[in-house]
């Protein structure tokens, strides 16, 4: 019966989720002679590896069931002097091992304060020594003298997360994986010192071993793998507790117990959890002295399915509303998915998350210990550990990942998180090397609405991917590409709407009003129609009177006649007759007006006629705006095919002349849909198609001396060259070419770096790998050299003041000197190393630093006046002025773009894309055709289109023959100085290179070949059968 | 480890180095010498003295005689008000410019850069601790270089602490480690030398010597190519590929063909390699060194790199036993039955066989694992292969001719000089043997050595 000492203080022989600890082996029964089995492989080679699946209590076998009996003795030759030394691989395997040692030592000794010396050596020589060689362990064993004489076990919980670590992927990683698998093997190795290693580590992360080959070896001859309890066993498991707690639990409960929680090896926690509320219901039920444990206790906490949930369930609604946000973001932090179904843990210390959840510590604080107070420990440290900045937060049991229906969704959500962020990684990587775009939706609202939810912080990125900042810009960027595409649009729309609701009025109200002059029209006609109806009656009738008038007449003469014979009455006979004469007269007038206006009826129905034509007519011309704007569309649509042919034309291998066709019918299709002239692909179709025909035709001419490293071309006329010979030579150019050149240095000792003239081709600039520089005064009728040094130092760049042939010099001593009246003077001490200065104004120099900055220094003060930008560590190679704009290239291969307002004010800086990657080593704008154009290292010349600077530049890239120096020649060519000893001259717009192809051309593209490339839906318009073609017939 | 009951530890330094910061007590040589004290007092509970002397107290040769360890803390502030010079000619006329052993005490601390031509001979040797991170970037700066130094919480302070702490247990217990292996580690290129110093103390750790390193040897000075000096007492090279760049033919071809005789490693950090400057440079590189069969490029991160150079080191040295043995011609023998105790005895003792030959027959070993290395290593040993088959099973005279087969296959030094199979008739087809082994058939096992003598 019950113990009536132990319960009365509280006590609960059911340690929960929580492994069991050393000093609970009492409480450890199921798997008794494990341990003496386990024992006996560490003695055999000081090593063992104990596997088991999650949940099998591998912990507890060590803590409850090897470690005391290692204390026991039962390792002979070692005797029973032990110490135990635990850690857990983690985030920072090194360090943690090292913190081992540290906890070890401190427990050791917990009367001792330590001075501030001690706990430095503690905290940070312990890691030092563990780093500094595979001997490590073997070092610390003998510098803390506390392990003299004993022997050393070293206990490390949760291996696996070496393998997960590992896989975080930088260099780093590995090699501090490996290093630390190393520092094992070794311990393990030497024979000097007594230490001993056993590992835990879960069996479904067997395979991953291999990744560790001598490690693999020890693991096949030394391992332990935990069986599965059996029914009898796991019966043990929950009656010898409860024996020793001095309690009874009832048969059947035992067996629903078991029934419960079926035969999954990760139950035992659940089960230990379960028997631990149960135990402590029944202890405060009241009813503890003489009732036995049974389905009563057990059922109210919810039994072994439910109790885990409730429990931790009781813990988060104990948490008000915002720290129940922040609760969620803890346990993401320290979980994370595996599969589809696992969840490992991910332990890390208080200080990290609290820069991952962007909180307060102790703010953290105060959530963690609602989970980790002594009945709950569903979080450890243990309650009796006092949680510090660097004390390291994780799960007690994996099992809570699986059980606590919250805590799994999280899980997942959190894994969907880190996905979204890693697709995002992916695609701005992509961006920026220009194989990818930016996102729409459905992915970008995805991405938004990931981003607004979960607002990620830079710590908790670095989790996944250390691509954070890229990630943000890549969202922002796209989000904003599509606003601007929406806002077009609906532009777009409005205009189209309110255009065609224009035309819709126009139309409507027009065919209304015709329709209204037709009827009108109409009426008028049959009014008149009616009228000549009526006139033709009444002249009909008239012809009638008229008619009856002559009868009338006619009787009247024989009435005359007849008057004769009676005078009186033939008079008034008369009388009448010449009445009814006037009468017909009139009728006959009336009849006449009558047939007058019908016909002015009918002129006037005509008139009508021809208003309503003019409204149809109206109507028309509407129409056919609405056929000009399909026309736009119609051009667009052409705009894409001759993209699309200069693609084809490019790719097309065999072919030469078609290769030609395709790229001169995209330029023509470009060129004659108003397409932009400086379009990418036609350019390389163009720049292609008349390689392929004409191999040298970008060949101006060739040096004799060596390759060309740096090139100036001055006063549209005169170049000037310099290899790696020692030698400059002087060309001059004329109609884009230059017979000989003359050689106007030559010391073939001398490594000229690098040349600069000023504008007047008065004076050149020679600098060297050395502190010598060398000025030739190439105005002059007689050149002269004359050489000069620079105070131990060496020149990186040289630039002309305006207007004047004294220039400035950087220096790797991090001084800008002056050259002024044959004499050099320090100008300004830039404290970084210059690689190249440009001069904005009279009185502003630019410079670019090797940490990426851009200082701007005010040359008569001799001070720094602003700086461009903050520090990105990426060296700037050139530098480039614009109108109101500042460019740069650097090592890491970017372009970037700084605009700068009169005040000197930098607006949003811009980076370009479509990069290779390579040291930008020129960079020039082409003001005229708002250009900007760069060669790099990897011998490409690229031309950026600044109009749209998210536009991929223009790429002129010759395989095997770098460029070093390019010089524009006038706002349509570009000179390059090629490894081969041959410059070449780049047009640089399409136009030319389009004209030059023409000539070359000796077909006009077939129908076959219209209808495969162009398509038939476009008829068969071949554009050359009056131009090249028939000339080359003639 | 049997150590004193006291040690005296001279630290001699400028007070400009030991400046507290504003809100600190303790100047930056306070913390050094405590933390000295303490960590050696981790593992040795003697009494441990440390005497401070300022820049101009002189260290004389009773001094010398009566500590155990004198450290100088050098910076440009103490270059220039110390007497160091008349310090370094004292101690060094008093040991007879014995320089190794004026160095096996005195160690020079950095605490930040000095050239080390301003020193004088017997302190400016190659071995020294360096409390300052040496990047082009700092060289430039250093002046105003606001430096790790200064406080005492970030690991590369404390890797140096446990240098100078691994090296003071060495110089208190007069162990002086004998290296048995030497390598050469250049120490050109300046971006390398975290890496190298790393490599270095994993090396060190094993006993292996690390040259241009360590005290110091006049004799170098006085080559004309130091480097070619410290290969050649080495037993393998290691460069880095920054040494390399941008040299033109001739001189490339001096720098690879140096000691062609040696195996050289050149090792491309996968770090750098990822730098854009240098990626397009170390792959021309790479390519370049093709040509140059003692030169071998390597590139993984560094942990592998040290257990290559360590597997490398270790198996250089031949084992003396085995020279003995070369003189006699070695045959392997395998049997598919156990010989009699007596058929050995006949070989064993067959006076024709003992003069020329070695003979090891392999039947019935107690354990496949000993079973399995010594037939690996008489494949790669032996110059004569002899099958016994005796009960013609097919399936084990088949795997045994592939086993031998293989021999070729395991970096032999010398050609095969027979394979035999003796016995009864075999079921194989003969194309399978005959192509590639003679066939002598035999009916009983005594007849093996008569045959023996007869076919070798």
């Amino acid at each position: 019966m019950a113990d009536n000492i132990q319960k009365d203080s509280y006590f609960n022989p059911f340690p929960g989720l929580r492994p069991f600890g050393v000093d609970e082996s009492y409480l450890y029964f199921g798997r008794e002679g494990q341990s003496d089995e386990v024992l006996s492989i560490l003695e055999k080679n000081r090593f063992v590896n104990i596997l088991g699946s999650s949940g099998t209590g591998k912990s507890s076998l060590m803590f409850s069931g090897v470690i005391p009996t290692l204390h026991a003795g039962f390792i002979n030759k070692a005797g029973n002097n032990w110490e135990i030394i635990t850690a857990k691989p983690g985030l920072d395997p090194i360090k943690n091992l090292a913190i081992g040692f540290k906890n070890h030592l401190e427990a050791h000794n917990t009367d001792k304060k330590y001075t501030q010396i001690e706990s430095l050596i503690n905290n940070h020589l312990f890691e030092a020594i563990l780093k500094k060689s595979t001997k490590g362990i073997a070092e610390l064993y003998e510098l803390n003298e506390h392990l003299q004489g004993k022997s050393l076990l070293i206990y490390l919980d949760q291996f696996e997360e070496i393998f997960r670590f590992r896989k975080l992927g930088t260099i780093h990683h590995l090699n501090e994986a490996l290093a630390y698998v190393n520092l094992i093997l070794q311990a393990v190795e030497q024979t000097e010192v007594p230490i001993y290693i056993a590992l835990s580590m879960r069996s479904d992360f067997l395979g991953d071993c291999e990744q560790f080959p001598e490690l693999t070896n020890q693991i096949n001859d030394n391992h332990y793998l935990i069986p599965q309890m059996t029914r009898e066993q796991k019966k043990l498991v929950i009656t010898g507790p409860v024996a020793v707690g001095g309690g009874e639990i009832s048969n059947r409960l035992v067996q629903r117990l078991l029934n419960d929680m079926g035969d999954r090896p990760d139950q035992l926690p659940v089960l230990q959890h379960a028997l631990m509320r149960t135990w402590d219901y029944w202890m405060h039920s009241g009813e503890k002295n003489n009732e036995t444990i049974d389905f009563i206790h057990y059922e109210a906490i919810g039994g072994v399915n439910e109790a885990l949930s409730r429990h931790a369930d009781e813990a988060f609604y104990e948490l008000n509303e915002d720290q129940k946000i922040i609760c969620e973001k803890i346990f993401k932090t320290i979980t994370e998915k595996r599969s589809d179904n696992d969840g490992i843990r991910r332990p890390t210390s208080l200080n990290e998350i609290a820069q991952i959840v962007d909180e307060e510590e102790t703010t953290l604080i105060s959530i963690i210990e609602k989970f980790r107070i002594k009945d709950r420990a569903l979080l450890t440290p243990r309650e009796n550990q006092p949680i510090k900045s660097e004390s390291v937060i994780d799960i007690s049991h994996e099992a809570l990942m699986r059980v606590w229906y919250r805590l799994r969704n999280w899980v997942q959500e959190e894994s969907d998180s880190s996905q979204i962020y890693l697709r995002l990684a992916a695609a701005a990587k992509n961006y920026q090397q220009g194989s990818g775009n930016l996102w729409r939706p459905p992915d970008l609202q995805l991405a938004v609405s990931w981003r607004n939810k979960t607002k990620p912080t830079l710590k908790w990125a670095l989790k996944y991917d250390n691509a954070f900042e890229p990630v943000i810009t890549f969202l922002e960027r796209s989000e904003k590409a599509y606003q601007r595409e929406i806002e077009t649009k609906e532009l777009l729309q409005k205009k189209r709407l309110k255009r065609s609701r224009l035309i819709a009025y126009v139309l409507g109200i027009a065919a209304v009003f015709s329709l209204i002059l037709l009827f009108y029209a109409f009426q008028q006609k049959s009014i008149a129609e009616n009228q000549k109806v009526i006139a033709e009656e009444s002249s009909q009738s008239a012809r009638k009177s008229a008619e009856i008038a002559n009868e009338n007449e006619i009787r009247a003469q024989i009435q005359k006649s007849e008057a004769n014979k009676s005078a009186n009455r033939a008079n008034i006979e008369k009388g009448n007759a010449e009445y009814n004469f006037q009468i017909a007269q009139e009728e006959r007038n009336l009849a006449r007006a009558a047939t007058l206006e019908s016909e002015r009826n009918a002129l006037r129905a005509l008139e009508a006629q021809m208003n309503a034509q003019e409204a149809s007519n109206e109507a028309i011309e509407k129409n056919e705006q609405l056929q000009v704007s399909q026309k736009i569309t119609q051009s667009f649509r052409m705009r894409q095919l001759a993209q699309k042919l200069a693609v084809k034309s490019q790719q097309q291998q065999e072919n030469d002349s078609l290769k030609a066709l395709l790229a001169y019918y995209g330029y023509k299709f470009n060129e004659n849909n108003e397409g932009y002239d400086n379009d990418n692909d036609i350019y390389n179709g163009l720049f292609y198609a008349v390689k392929a025909l004409d191999k040298s035709y970008y060949d101006a001419f060739q040096s004799n001396s060596s390759d060309v490293r740096s090139l100036q071309f001055v006063k549209d006329r005169y170049l000037y060259t310099t290899g790696t010979s020692g030698r400059i030579n002087a060309w001059e150019v004329e109609n884009n070419s230059s017979g000989r050149s003359i050689v106007i240095f030559d010391q073939p000792g001398v490594f000229i770096k690098n040349i600069f003239v000023d504008n007047d081709n008065q004076k050149l600039v020679a600098i060297t790998d050395g502190p010598e520089f060398y000025i030739i005064n190439v105005g002059n009728r007689i050149r002269t050299t004359e050489k000069y040094l620079l105070p131990n130092t060496y020149a990186f760049d040289v630039t002309f003041r305006k207007n004047s042939t004294d220039f400035l010099i950087s220096s790797s001593d991090s001084i800008i000197y002056e050259f002024k009246n044959k004499k050099l003077s320090p100008l300004i001490n830039t404290k970084s190393r210059i690689y190249d200065i440009e001069i904005l104004n009279d009185n502003i120099l630019v410079t670019g630093n090797n940490k990426g900055e851009i200082e701007l220094w005010n040359i008569q003060k001799r001070s720094l006046e602003k700086k461009i930008n903050k520090a990105n560590n990426r060296r700037i190679h050139s530098i480039a002025i614009g109108d109101n704009t500042i460019a740069t290239g650097d090592n890491s291969g970017l372009v970037t773009l700084y605009p700068i307002d009169k005040d000197l004010n930098l607006k949003e800086t811009i980076t370009l894309r479509g990069t290779d990657g390579e040291i930008m080593t020129d960079l020039t704008f082409n003001i005229t055709e708002n250009q900007i154009i760069a060669s790099s290292t990897k011998g490409t010349i690229r031309l950026w289109n600044l109009n749209n600077v998210d536009e991929f530049p223009m790429i002129i890239n010759e395989a095997g023959s770098w460029v070093n120096a390019i010089s524009l020649l006038n706002d349509s060519y570009i000179f390059a100085g090629c490894k081969d000893k041959i410059f070449r001259l780049y047009p640089i717009k399409s136009t030319i290179l389009a004209e030059s192809l023409k000539d070359m051309i000796k077909r006009d593209i077939t129908k076959e070949e219209w209808d495969r490339y162009i398509g038939d839906e476009i008829d068969y318009d071949p554009i050359l059968k009056e131009s090249v073609f028939v000339n080359s017939m003639r | 480890m049997k150590y004193k009951e006291r040690y005296i530890i001279i630290v001699k330094f400028t007070q400009n180095d030991n400046i507290p910061l504003p809100d600190h007590d303790k100047g930056w040589v306070d913390y050094f010498a405590e933390i000295l004290k303490t960590s050696l007092n981790y593992q040795i509970k003697a009494e441990i003295e440390i005497k401070y002397k300022t820049e101009l107290e002189i260290i004389s040769a009773e001094d010398f005689d009566h500590s155990d360890l004198i450290i100088y803390i050098l910076s440009p502030a103490f270059i220039v008000s110390s007497n160091i010079n008349q310090d370094a000619s004292a101690l060094e006329t008093a040991f007879n410019f014995d320089i190794p052993y004026i160095n096996h005490k005195v160690k020079k601390v950095f605490k930040a850069p000095v050239k080390i031509e301003e020193l004088p001979l017997s302190l400016s040797t190659p071995t020294y601790y360096r409390f300052y991170s040496l990047t082009a970037a700092d060289e430039i700066e250093y002046q105003t270089y606001q430096g790790w130094n200064k406080y005492q919480d970030n690991s590369p302070f404390w890797t140096i602490v446990a240098d100078i702490l691994n090296d003071t247990f060495r110089i208190f217990t007069q162990n002086q480690t004998e290296f048995d292996l030497k390598i050469f580690i250049s120490n050109k290129s300046e971006e390398y030398f975290n890496n190298r110093n790393n490599i270095k103390r994993e090396l060190k750790a094993f006993k292996t010597q690390i040259y241009p390193d360590e005290d110091f040897s006049i004799e170098a000075n006085y080559m004309d190519d130091a480097e070619l000096f410290f290969m050649k007492k080495c037993d393998l090279s290691l460069h880095f590929p920054d040494e390399f760049l941008n040299l033109n033919i001739e001189e490339r071809d001096a720098a690879f063909n140096k000691l062609v005789e040696q195996k050289r490693f050149i090792w491309f950090d996968p770090q750098q390699a990822l730098k854009p400057e240098k990626t397009a440079l170390y792959n021309e590189l790479k390519v370049q060194l093709k040509p140059y069969k003692n030169i071998e490029a390597v590139e993984s991160p560094i942990e592998e790199l040290k257990t290559i150079l360590k597997e490398h080191l270790f198996t250089k040295k031949p084992s003396d036993d085995k020279e003995t043995d070369l003189s006699k011609e070695l045959i392997y023998i395998v049997s598919d039955t156990p010989l009699t105790e007596e058929i050995k005895t006949i070989i064993d003792q067959d006076k024709v066989l003992e003069e020329k030959f070695l003979i090891k027959i392999l039947n019935n070993v107690d354990n496949v694992t000993n079973f399995r290395i010594l037939h690996y290593e008489l494949l790669q040993t032996a110059d004569y292969f002899v099958i016994l088959n005796f009960k013609n099973n097919k399936e084990w005279l088949q795997s045994m001719i592939a086993e031998i087969r293989k021999a070729p296959g395991f970096k032999r030094n010398k050609i095969i000089k027979g394979k035999f199979i003796l016995g009864q008739s075999i079921s194989l087809p003969s194309r399978y043997v005959e192509e590639h082994f003679t066939f002598i058939p035999i009916n009983q096992e005594k007849e093996v050595v008569n045959y023996l003598k007869e076919i070798i």
